[in-house]
């Protein structure tokens, strides 16, 4: 007796017709208008080139550690076969990874919780950590040239008192 | 076994909606419409989906009743309850409207009054009038119960297969009922007890019905 249909038999509205004249349109079209659309600049992940050129080196690599030297890849080799991985990771990117994300999501609400709040900690300590680094980096950079100035300084100090000796 | 458009009226807490959901406990896929928010908001076995109204129509998201249908378009089996707390008789005519296309499925309104108050032929909502004059073509089912049958709405009255009859004292109530029973069964309709009914359909003499005392409880009677 009962039984499923996506259209209505007496040839009525169908179920999505129906659903349209009794939603709001206003609240959905912003819904709508905040969904992600690719191509959109600003608004979709896009796989950088020099990524690509690393995952493909990263590949060869490990063959190399596990077999031989000679696996590396060189720079003509790595860029014949980095736009085809540029354009496999962005599918990937555009099309895979949200359907596992959402599904993950779906499944395992606290996990992804805490997996996101773990990632946006990471990301941000990440970058704190990186500024740190980089003012260390050229603090000690100033030393070093300081010290090198000063022995270079000291040296020719006494390379003449040295010549003075000698006169 | 369920009629296309069958009614139950009665006074407060004498089992017409406990009858109704007994009569429905075998149909699989089953929406029933809760205007009070009371008792049926806690009824088990069934989802509950609240929805918000604003500017004449539903607020999308996962409360909205077309995200729960949605889902569910080929499902042999849901029972759900949908709370409506304001805009009854909008929001039952959206719902008809929306049940069409879904199709195959019992819709049971508890308080039909409030949704469908009498009135004219022309002010009944036009989902509404199709889904009780002809939804048998979409397979809908329609049931409902009522305190004061006067006040609901005729149509659903004159297209109804089944009704029955709970207590009533009502002036009008029972001058309603004349046109569906003899009078003898008219003058026992204020001294019916809990659970018995008087029970008038289509080609069959009206009968008082017993069978359902010890068998089925009121829904949030208070104790005494």
């Amino acid at each position: 007796m009962f039984s499923s249909r996506k259209k209505n038999a007496a040839g009525g509205e169908s179920f999505e017709e129906a659903a349209a004249s009794v939603t709001a349109e206003s609240i959905g079209a912003e819904v709508a208008s905040a969904v992600e659309r690719p191509g959109e600049p600003g608004e979709r992940f896009v796989i950088r080139e020099e990524w690509a050129e690393a995952t493909v080196e990263s590949i060869f690599a490990l063959i190399a550690r596990a077999d031989h030297p000679a696996w590396t890849l060189t720079d003509e080799e790595t860029e014949t076969v980095a736009p085809k991985m540029q354009v496999f990771l962005q599918a990937i990117a555009d099309r895979y990874a949200p359907q596992m994300l959402a599904k993950f999501a779906s499944k395992h609400a606290e996990l992804f919780d805490l997996t996101a709040a773990l990632g946006v900690l990471l990301w941000t300590k990440w970058r704190f950590v990186s500024k740190i680094k980089l003012v260390e980096f050229e603090e000690a950079k100033k030393r070093l040239e300081r010290e090198a100035a000063e022995k270079a300084a000291a040296s020719s100090a006494a390379a003449d008192t040295l010549e003075a000796q000698a006169a | 076994m369920l009629g296309y458009l069958e009614l139950f009226f009665g006074k407060s807490f004498t089992g017409k909606t406990a009858r109704m959901l007994h009569e429905l406990r075998a149909v699989p896929r089953l929406v029933l419409v809760d205007p009070k928010c009371a008792q049926l908001a806690k009824l088990t076995g069934y989802d509950h989906v609240w929805p918000e109204f604003s500017d004449g129509k539903w607020v999308p998201g996962p409360s909205s009743p077309v995200e729960y249908f949605r889902k569910r378009l080929d499902a042999q089996q849901f029972r759900v309850v949908i709370h409506f707390r304001s805009n009854f008789r909008e929001q039952l005519e959206m719902l008809c409207r929306l049940l069409r296309a879904v199709g195959n499925l019992a819709l049971a309104v508890d308080e039909l009054g409030l949704f469908i108050p009498s009135g004219s032929a022309g002010s009944l909502p036009p989902a509404i009038t199709s889904a009780m004059i002809s939804g048998r073509h979409e397979g809908l089912v329609f049931c409902g119960t009522a305190q004061i049958p006067s006040l609901v709405h005729f149509i659903a009255r004159s297209n109804a297969e089944r009704i029955r009859w709970f207590r009533t004292t009502e002036h009008n109530s029972l001058e309603a009922a004349r046109a569906y029973m003899p009078q003898a069964l008219v003058d026992s309709l204020p001294t019916l007890p809990d659970y018995v009914c008087i029970e008038t359909s289509d080609g069959s003499p009206a009968f008082r019905d017993e069978s359902m005392v010890g068998r089925i409880a009121i829904l949030g009677k208070p104790a005494r």
